[in-house]
């Protein structure tokens, strides 16, 4: 949760309007009743900044943070009477960022310890956005217009950054600990400091987010502790800068950025794998895994043993 | 059969001590065990069909033929049909010369633009000429009503130049007909020529014309109304894009009015904005509603300061903010813009600003890129408004102490929506200017009291017409490729009715297009799109909730596994034991046989 609230304050001080981003949070740590600082929620141990403080919009909290609302959020398939500000209001043109932060694993992502997404149901996602804003283009490539990066290669496992003692949980994790120390160094009115990062080109807060760079992949998962899998895509690179020369009001202003944040780390949840909880940690063992898992598994082997047992009998 | 032979004869009675039960036996072997397993299993297989039947996938079936026709198609033909009247001109041209050389004129400039709305396919002109003493026409090919003989003569003209409305709805009481757009040229006056273009469906050119070489100035003059005025609506190319289209896929647009104080402790600023909606905005929205359904909102908002910085500049007396810090003036961190209620979910809004600026940054002036003063002190941003810094007046020689309490004058007010009004036409992709330069020399443009004049207005509805097909036929196609990639997906009845009534209402586009009737043909290609937007975006269609093979395959194998199994190996182990005991009856029945 302190992942996505640190990159939300980031987005927001970049120049993001909150009716630009959609904040997915599983919000049940500020005020859980084993929180020392409640209401309070912390990305560093020297507890220096609250980022569960004022000015935070969540558009959907607790159970309402689950598969399909994430991929109604992203088609834009909604019931009729779901509000404006739940709607991802993208158009053609507009860049869109995606950043994702809980457990995860190789083509799939947990949702609340309840809940999986498969890989395959995320890229059909992603397609349909870029074909809704892409279908005056000419290639349809799968992925074209797409970037995506994460906080670990297949197979690589995706560790936190430090532990909060304090606390007793480790407070961010380190793929989000050096993005943000990346963000803390653009300035937004000043064209130089990302010039000097990255590659050429424009201007606009919005833009400078938009030229935010990198590479891909959802990582293997358990055990994965505070790791965060964090896929951040981003499509449509084509900057666009308009300009009409006239009498009457000249330019324009940025194309339209809408942030699509999410976290779906449930941190007191009763199967959180045993190798997950670290030592230090003041919270009690608690034997768990079980059948999270929905496949084919569990039937193959029920399968397997009916016939063993039906074989013997013949 | 029952197990007690009948009676044999003694030497009989030792052949069963010689029988070996496991290879012989005397009595046929019973079917009852085969006959009950497999009677289970042949009922089994029998309900088979039934329950793949019941785990089908309803999927209402879209016509995917017509679809891709239209995909590939989707474009709308507008019939041009034009006039050109020539009045006061003594060397008597022949209307026929002139209506070839106006013809060539006008497929040279409509030769690189092939795009929907031009008028590529049907085009059809006819020359008057009108003077004293004669007058002579072109037939034209389909009898509307053109021009008739000696309506309009050279002494209605006033040549002053002064009264261009005058001109205007002279020409209009006479010339005033639907779809038909007209030229007037009139030899007089004092020197040069000068163009101008009303508001309703014709221009005029009054100039005085002697020689034979300036008939083709006159000729290209002409050519260059019709085609860069009544086809394209002033713009470059024709070609409106997609940033100008402000409208929501439900055809409806919400405008939102907001003022803005930026410092409510210096002053605070109201505005009578119902009078200003009854007055200035209702006539627009009743004009531009074969476009789009628009809704107004208003309101007054406090403590919402800028988040881009301006400086002082002793030349213009005022604080001074640039091109540059464009970007940064919407502080959308303290503007709460978006707070409508009317918007539904797929309705476009409009947000309209008018900034009040703080006692410290007063008077506040945009730089322009060239070094003036903006006189509008205003910006846009496509697809999102416009932004009109309005300066209080008196505000540097004011005290700022006290806050007090104002209403915007009516003039003001009236100053502040012409700008906006300007802003919403440039929104639309119109120029504002009321000069356009083109190539055959400049053309005067007379603005219209309902923001739009009558032929941009058709412009606007053919542009739309044809976004919007365009916009029909590529989401029906994405939907089309979407449900036949997923051949596990439901498709409920509601959203193949979407689709056929999509397909119906884009037909009835294209037919009201190719008949001329610009409005209609706009709703109808609005009604299109909208309804295809409903099908492709129904929240039915979600890949997570697609019985997908393996969900089928997990909740029915428990069930239907293990007593298959069982079925299936019991009538398996039945006929091979039904078989063992025959073999062994027809041993013993060979073996009697040969001892007999």
């Amino acid at each position: 949760m302190a992942n996505t609230l640190s990159l939300y304050r980031t987005v927001k001080r970049l120049g993001i309007p909150d009716e630009r981003i959609i904040l997915m949070l599983v919000d049940d740590m500020a005020c859980n009743a084993r929180n020392k600082y409640p209401a309070q929620v912390f990305n560093n141990e020297n507890h220096k900044l609250n980022l569960y403080g004022d000015n935070v919009e969540v558009d959907y909290h607790g159970y309402e943070v689950n598969a399909e609302n994430f991929l109604r959020v992203l088609t834009g398939r909604h019931k009729a009477a779901v509000p404006r500000s739940k709607r991802l209001l993208s158009d053609e043109g507009s860049h869109i960022l995606l950043y994702m932060t809980g457990h995860g694993g190789d083509e799939f992502l947990k949702f609340q310890d309840s809940e999986e997404l498969q890989s395959h149901d995320l890229a059909d996602a992603i397609q349909g956005v870029v074909d809704n804003g892409g279908h005056l283009s000419s290639c349809h490539t799968l992925f074209s217009g797409v970037l995506a990066i994460g906080s670990s290669m297949k197979g690589e496992n995706s560790y936190s950054h430090h532990l909060d003692s304090d606390v007793g949980v480790s407070v961010v994790d380190r793929f989000t600990f050096y993005t943000l120390a990346f963000f803390e160094k653009l300035n937004m009115y000043d064209n130089a400091s990302l010039s000097s990062q990255t590659s050429p080109d424009p201007a606009g807060a919005s833009q400078k987010l938009g030229i935010f760079l990198a590479w891909v992949l959802l990582s293997h998962n358990p055990p994965l502790c505070f790791g965060s899998t964090a896929a951040i895509q981003q499509y449509r690179m084509e900057p666009k800068t308009l300009s009409w020369p006239g009498i009457l009001p000249i330019p324009v202003y940025s194309t339209s950025v809408t942030v699509v944040l999410q976290s779906f780390h449930f941190l007191q949840s009763n199967s959180v794998n045993v190798n997950c909880i670290l030592p230090n940690r003041s919270i009690p063992k608690k034997i768990g895994g079980g059948m999270e898992v929905l496949g084919f598994s569990p039937i193959l082997l029920i399968f397997l043993f009916y016939i063993s047992i039906l074989i013997g009998s013949l | 059969m029952s197990e007690i032979s009948p009676e044999v004869p003694d030497n009989r009675q030792d052949a069963p001590s010689h029988v070996d039960p496991n290879s012989t036996r005397i009595t046929k072997p019973g079917v009852k065990r085969l006959v009950l397993t497999l009677s289970v299993l042949f009922s089994l297989v029998l309900g088979f069909p039934f329950l793949w039947k019941s785990v089908e996938i309803y999927r209402s079936s879209l016509p995917f033929g017509e679809i891709s026709e239209m995909e590939s198609n989707p474009s709308l033909s507008f019939p041009c049909r034009f006039q050109a009247v020539f009045i006061n001109f003594n060397s008597n041209p022949s209307p026929n010369h002139l209506q070839l050389s106006i013809l060539d004129k006008i497929t040279e400039l409509t030769s690189n633009s092939s795009q929907c709305g031009a008028c590529a396919n049907d085009l059809a002109l006819s020359v008057t000429v009108d003077s004293i003493s004669s007058c002579t026409q072109t037939h034209p090919t389909d009898n509307s009503n053109y021009y008739r003989c000696g309506a309009i003569s050279a002494v209605d003209f006033d040549f002053s130049n002064d009264d261009d409305d005058g001109v205007d709805e002279l020409l209009e009481s006479v010339l005033g007909v639907k779809n038909v757009y007209s030229v007037v040229v009139v030899n007089g006056g004092g020197e040069g020529i000068r163009a101008v273009v009303g508001k309703y469906r014709h221009a005029w050119i009054v100039g005085s014309v002697e020689e034979e070489e300036e008939e083709s100035v006159l000729v290209s003059r002409v050519a260059e109304i019709f085609v860069k005025m009544f086809v394209n609506g002033g713009t470059e190319n024709g070609l409106i894009h997609g940033e100008f289209m402000p409208v929501g896929a439900d055809r409806r647009i919400v405008l939102s009015f907001n003022l803005l104080n930026a410092e409510p402790n210096d002053w605070v600023y109201d505005w009578d904005f119902q009078r200003v909606d009854e007055t200035l905005l209702a006539p627009i929205i009743k004009v531009l509603g074969p476009i789009a359904n628009i809704s107004v909102e208003s309101q007054v908002l406090y403590h919402t300061p800028k988040s881009s910085f301006s400086y002082w500049d002793e030349k213009w007396k005022s604080y001074i903010f640039s091109t540059k810090d464009l970007p940064f003036f919407v502080n959308s961190n303290e503007w709460h813009l978006d707070t409508s209620i009317a918007a539904g979910g797929r309705s476009k809004i409009l947000q309209f600003v008018v900034y009040v600026p703080s006692a410290k940054e007063c008077p506040l002036s945009l730089l322009l890129p060239t070094g003036e003063i903006s006189k509008t002190n205003g910006f846009i941003s496509p697809m999102w408004g416009g932004v009109v810094v309005w300066n209080p007046p008196g505000c540097l020689n004011s005290e700022t102490n006290h806050p007090s309490r104002h209403t915007m004058s009516r003039e003001d007010l009236q100053a502040v929506f012409e700008v906006f009004m300007g802003q919403f036409r440039q929104l639309f992709g119109l120029k504002s200017n009321n000069l356009y330069i083109g190539a055959s020399g400049t053309y005067h443009l007379l603005p219209s009291g309902k923001g739009f004049t009558e032929w941009e207005l058709d412009v606007l509805s053919r542009q739309f017409a044809c976004f919007n097909l365009h916009s029909c036929a590529t989401t029906l196609g994405s939907l089309s490729r979407l449900v036949q990639s997923l051949p596990r997906m439901i498709i409920m009845d509601e959203i193949g009715k979407l689709v056929q009534f999509s397909l119906e209402a884009a037909k009835l586009a294209q037919s009201n297009a190719s008949l001329g009737d610009n409005e209609s043909s706009a709703v109808s290609s609005g009604q299109a799109r909208s309804l295809a937007e409903d099908a492709f975006f129904h929240p039915s269609i979600m890949s997570i909730s697609y019985y997908s093979f393996e969900h089928c395959f997990a909740i029915y194998s428990p069930f239907f596994l293990p007593v298959s199994m069982h079925v299936l190996l019991a009538a398996l182990r039945e006929w091979k034991r039904y078989k063992q005991e025959k073999a062994k009856y027809t041993a013993w029945k060979a073996k009697v046989k040969v001892e007999s």
